[in-house]
């Protein structure tokens, strides 16, 4: 019988890994897998074409082993990890702290904004009432990178970043895994974080960062700690800016609504291999550049937050975008504010006098105004 | 049907003389002397009483309540029989006819079980989506009869968003596919939590469809299912469900990886039923041509119905059952007979479609219905007075299966097979004893076929890490160590050291592993046929057979008709047609070229008196090219041209089944060199028909060439037929690549399967080869010779080796 073992030589050989991604590791050559044998007559000829398959396979084993030899000996003294390292009851956990100025602004917008923002504002903007519990000054900012954008199970967010604010300072803690297995120690510190959160931003966290995070508590035998009120940035971008900018990436929101360039930033697709990379070759690359990027997610979340209790409160400024308004106002109607929606409509039809914007935000001026009405006829005993 | 206004026109009946319904038809048939000689096989079968067992003593109130509120006082046997394994905690398969009351066997434990206990949780599995809903539709009824607070919801892609959450946090039963529970399931399993902590029982409907690859895939997935209920904390018991096959412990067993408790007495009434087979008489007896068995099919119904016994048609395909139903339709249109009342039933129909025409059969308002396959799955339809199959379904099986759709509890019903000229279907014919009369095919899988099992592994690191130590269901700790060592070089785990020092191996990869297996691989890469005429797609033809009936300039036949392939768009997976009026067919140069890598057993197969020749089976590689094609001109079966093809090889490791000719045998018999040749490429597609017949497989899961065993480096083009000094080899060798263990089964059937071969080519009726038996000629010709029938050849060759007709 032919064994396992062998059976995976001639997969191997045949250079077929079915559905595999493509391996990063370099293969051997085509020309050393065993194509076809010498011809011969003599009785053992079958015998010998396998030993000579076998061979190849051998060598090309022993390449491959040699390669991850190499690449398992620079696994053993990897290059260290930035930021510190703190010893836990459960394993080392990889931190990196970052505290900004208090007048920090990202592009256009200072951050600490974010602070004068009306709970109520975010409870409209998110279209969610719990978000009116949330004081601005306990909330934590909340982004995953990982090793892949697929979710499930074997997808590992390998770096934690959380920020919040101190005072007028937003203070960014990256959490950094170590190696597969090693999550026990920044799951615990995450949860502690939650703990004493009024609220958590992400930006796609209800679709992506968070069901993640719940899966690691269960992969790991933990218990998941209880969501406080979770705003979705990009839930409340979506409304406001999908019609006059198309898509709604982060970083187009970044560039778009803040006016922020990014400098040498690593493009989210190519962040699992960053990792992946680090964890074969034990070299840092363009790791730090990841913890940067995660950086600037947690800083542009919480500006871009900031500029929309800000639009939607003050609104009418000169340079604001009539589409942008209509859209805030839109929002406030369905978040039942017809003040906000009367004053906003108002201000981007003033802002587009002659445009079909303007049009439109005069007839949900309008309706508005009827709504106002009959909510205060309503009112009145 | 009896209206009024036909009472005077209609021909007058004396009802108190003539027999009635089917047992008219079946008497006219017999009257008619030229319909009468077409069937091959005519045969009463008893029926059998029912056999009962009490209800269990210590059912909970609310399902005994429920039981006996639908009047059901007792049980089956073997219902009764299931619930007893399934309290003592055994894994157990149920293998009894269709309409025995199979689901009541798993379900009634289980609802029993969630009665007393709030928190259990089942996850049934169905091989299809209407399959899910109908049972899940079934189940609630039940559960609300039972007073059982647990929902039951099926989970597929058709699932909406809220019914998701609902399913994975609240629901007491879960109904899925094995595709969704690969691919959407268990990759996400930690949204599963509570399912599968609370995971008791694991129902699987329809396990006889789980056989050849896709059965393979599922014993994995099910491997990775116990890993992950492990996981949570529960190690659920699995009830199997399956028509009758030959080996239903074994292939459950073989699925779950341990000992099965078989439950295969069956306590339901059947009544007598009559089988027929009939073949479409010959009408072009040069070519072996047969009336349309569509046609005679659609006769055959339309006695039936208009005697007003209740029909049902199976078809082989989409197409067929169309036309059929357009036919059936005209032809009883003129006795008055309401189109309405026949009807179509195929798969994508919507429930209540499907449910309507269910109704419909039982209370009489649907006479006829004409079906896919669709319905041969447990689909409720009761039963009905007749099944007519057109076309052999490929095994055993499949044709009971069909069949088990007719039979009244009391009367008698009738079972009719109509044989296509497809090559199987005139084998069994031919030999409709050997078919009908034979056990039950079995079901085969290889769990540990490499190919799959590498895909599931990856699965299984994506979902859970593995330890140093872990098994893999029956997979050893080594082999899933030597895997991970591969996974690892491939870059798609990463090793390192887990609590405790364990050497763990942990998904390191930006995929998603479970969407690129599909679990019905045999679907999965087909190439469609679209006629450029009209723009349609006609048709579809799986990736290898496209190579020898797709090239550019092949002559495909559809339906009757000739179409030529303008243009085989390979990247695509598209080949574009256009009818045509030919007088010669094609036919595709292939060469295969098979290398043994490893002998597994060898043994002599010797008849008494007979030359010896060498048996053996192994690994092997095949590389499988088309090199071209030749135009044979239709009557005189002249060659009238060649073309080139170019397309890629097929090349994969696969195992086979071989026998050895030794050069001096060959010498013995009285003809030319290449003549022999021929006659053992003529034997070799005999074979073919007999091991596919035999094994109950689809004939192009196996592959057949003739080799030679030693010249092992030759390259592909290399013939056969020239150089002496060789000892050509038949191979047949498993179509999917790493095997499904059909070669050393065939191996082990190597004697009879000679004998067989012999009988086939002595007995079938063509003139000298068609499909069915020695398969197209090659066309040899020795120079100065008188050229020799091939079947006399043959049966030469046989007749050294001393085979003889029947064992």
């Amino acid at each position: 019988m032919v064994s396992f073992k062998d059976k995976l030589a001639w997969l191997e050989a045949r250079g077929a890994s079915p559905g595999a991604p493509t391996p990063a590791v370099e293969r051997a050559s085509p020309d050393a897998a065993p194509r076809t044998a010498p011809e011969q007559e003599s009785a053992n000829a079958r015998a010998s074409t396998l030993d000579a398959l076998r061979t190849a396979i051998r060598d090309m084993e022993s390449r491959e082993e040699r390669r991850t030899r190499r690449a398992a000996t620079l696994n053993e003294t990897p290059e260290p990890l930035p930021g510190r390292c703190e010893e836990t009851p459960h394993g080392p956990l990889h931190i990196v702290e970052t505290a900004l100025e208090p007048h920090h602004a990202h592009g256009r917008v200072p951050v600490a904004r974010l602070l004068e923002a009306r709970p109520e504002t975010l409870a409209k903007l998110a279209l969610d009432d719990r978000i009116a519990t949330v004081d601005p000054r306990r909330v934590l900012f909340l982004d995953l990178e990982t090793t892949g954008l697929h979710g499930g199970t074997g997808t590992l967010p390998f770096l934690i970043g959380v920020a919040w604010f101190e005072d007028e300072s937003l203070r960014l803690e990256q959490l950094v895994l170590p190696r597969p297995g090693g999550e026990g120690p920044m799951l615990r510190f995450l949860r502690d974080r939650i703990a004493r959160a009024s609220g958590v931003v992400t930006f796609n966290g209800k679709s992506f960062d968070w069901p993640l995070v719940r899966t690691r508590y269960v992969m790991n035998r933990l218990v998941p700690p209880e969501l406080p009120p979770h705003l979705d940035v990009l839930h409340c971008a979506r409304r406001v800016w999908k019609r006059r900018i198309g898509e709604t990436r982060l970083v187009t929101l970044e560039r778009e609504v803040l006016g922020h360039y990014r400098e040498d930033d690593v493009p989210s697709a190519s962040i699992p291999t960053v990792y992946l990379e680090y964890l074969r070759t034990g070299r840092l690359g363009r790791l730090a550049g990841v913890i940067e990027h995660n950086g600037h997610d947690l800083v542009a979340m919480a500006a871009i937050l900031a500029r929309l209790a800000e639009l939607f409160d003050a609104g009418a400024e000169e340079h604001d975008e009539p589409l942008d308004l209509l859209a805030l106002a839109e929002v406030a109607v369905r978040a039942k504010d017809p003040e906000r929606a009367l004053a906003l409509s108002r201000a981007s039809a003033e802002a587009d006098a002659q445009g079909a914007t303007g049009a439109a935000a005069l007839l949900l001026h309008a309706r508005s105004s009827v709504v106002r009405v009959t909510s205060k006829a309503r009112a009145r005993p | 049907m009896d209206a009024p206004e036909h009472s005077f026109t209609a021909p007058r009946r004396e009802p108190w003389t003539a027999p009635r319904g089917l047992e008219a038809v079946l008497d006219a048939w017999e009257r008619d002397r030229g319909f009468r000689r077409s069937f091959a096989l005519d045969e009463l079968r008893a029926g059998q009483p029912a056999e009962h067992a009490p209800l269990p003593t210590d059912l909970a109130p609310g399902v005994r309540r429920a039981l006996e509120a639908r009047g059901l006082r007792e049980l089956y046997v073997h219902q009764a029989e299931s619930y007893e394994h399934v309290r003592a905690g055994r894994d157990v398969v149920i293998a009894t006819p269709t309409a025995s009351g199979k689901s009541l066997c798993y379900n009634l434990p289980i609802l029993d079980a969630l009665a007393k206990d709030p928190e259990a949780r089942a996850l049934y599995l169905f091989p299809t989506k209407a399959l899910s809903r109908d049972q899940e539709h079934a189940l609630r009824e039940w559960m609300n009869e039972c007073g059982v607070p647990h929902g039951a919801i099926t989970f597929d892609g058709d699932t909406p968003g809220d019914a998701r959450r609902a399913a994975r946090e609240r629901s007491g039963i879960v109904l899925t596919n094995p595709d969704m529970l690969h691919a959407g399931i268990l990759p996400h399993h930690a949204n599963w939590a509570r399912l599968f902590s609370n995971l008791r029982y694991v129902v699987i409907d329809e396990l006889h469809m789980y056989r050849g690859v896709f059965g393979s895939h599922l014993a994995n997935v099910i491997r990775r299912l116990e890993r992950i209920a492990h996981f949570h904390g529960s190690k659920p018991q699995f009830v199997f469900a399956s028509a009758t096959i030959g080996n239903p412990a074994e292939h459950a067993g073989r699925m779950l990886g341990r000992d099965v408790a078989l439950v295969d007495r069956n306590g339901a009434p059947a009544g007598p039923r009559r089988v027929l087979l009939y073949n479409p008489p010959v009408v072009n007896a040069e070519l072996g041509i047969r009336a349309s068995y569509l046609k005679s099919t659609v006769r055959i119904a339309g006695d039936l119905v208009r005697e007003g016994v209740s029909t049902l048609v199976f078809g082989q395909s989409r197409n067929g059952v169309e036309t059929m139903l357009k036919y059936l339709r005209d032809r009883l249109a003129s006795d008055g007979i309401d189109p309405s009342t026949i009807h179509a039933y195929r798969g994508g129909y919507l429930p209540e479609t499907r449910r309507n025409i269910e109704a419909g059969l039982r209370d009489g308002t649907i006479r006829c219905v004409v079906a896919t396959n669709a319905l041969e799955l447990g689909i409720d339809i009761g039963s009905l007075d007749a099944v007519v199959c057109a076309g052999y379904p490929g095994t055993v099986a499949a044709l009971w299966q069909r069949f088990g759709r007719s039979g009244r509890r009391g009367g008698l019903s009738a079972a009719i097979l109509v044989a296509s000229s497809m090559p199987l279907d005139q084998f069994v014919a031919g030999e409709p004893w050997y078919v009908l009369g034979a056990p039950v095919e079995e079901a085969r899988i290889d769990p540990t076929n490499v190919e799959i099992l590498i895909q599931h592994l990856k699965c299984a690191a994506f979902e859970l890490p593995f330890a140093a130590g872990d098994t893999f269901g029956d997979v050893t700790p080594e082999q899933v160590a030597d895997a991970m060592g591969y996974l690892e070089r491939h870059a798609v785990v990463h090793r390192g050291m887990g609590p405790g020092g364990t050497e763990m191996f942990h998904w390191a990869a930006d995929a998603y592993p479970a969407n690129h297996v599909s679990l019905r691989s045999a679907t999965w890469d087909n190439f469609v046929i679209i006629d450029l005429d009209g723009d349609r797609t006609i048709a579809e033809m799986d990736w290898r057979s496209t190579h020898t009936m797709l090239h550019e300039q092949a002559i495909y036949q559809h339906e009757g008709e000739q179409y030529q392939v303008e243009r085989l768009d390979y990247e695509n997976r598209k080949a574009f047609i256009r009818k045509v009026k030919p007088d010669y067919y094609t036919t595709a140069l292939t060469h295969t070229h098979v290398n043994v890598l490893e002998e597994n057993e060898r043994e002599t197969v010797r008849f008494d008196g007979g030359h010896a020749i060498r048996a053996g089976h192994g690994d092997v590689s095949v590389v499988e090219k088309v090199v071209g094609f030749k135009k044979i001109k239709f009557h005189t079966h002249e060659n009238v041209g060649y073309g080139d093809v170019h397309l890629p090889d097929m090349q994969m490791h696969t195992s086979a089944f071989w026998l050895v000719f030794p050069e001096s045998l060959i010498e013995t018999l009285p003809h030319a060199r290449p003549v022999v040749i021929d006659a053992l490429r003529s034997l070799a597609n005999a074979m073919h028909t007999v091991a596919a017949a035999g094994l109950m497989i689809d004939p192009r899961d196996l592959g057949r060439t003739i080799g030679d065993h030693k010249d092992e480096g030759a390259p592909p083009s290399k013939g056969v037929g020239g150089a002496p000094g060789f000892d050509p080899t038949l191979f047949l060798y498993d179509s999917i690549a790493g095997g499904i263990g059909l070669a050393p089964r065939l191996f082990d059937e190597r004697e009879t399967l000679l004998v067989r071969t012999r009988r086939l080519v002595e007995r079938c009726g063509c003139e000298d080869g068609c499909p069915v038996c020695l398969g197209p000629t090659a066309g040899v010709e020795v120079p100065g010779t008188v050229p020799v029938r091939r079947r006399r050849v043959v049966l030469d060759l046989l007749d050294t080796l001393a085979v003889p007709a029947s064992h």
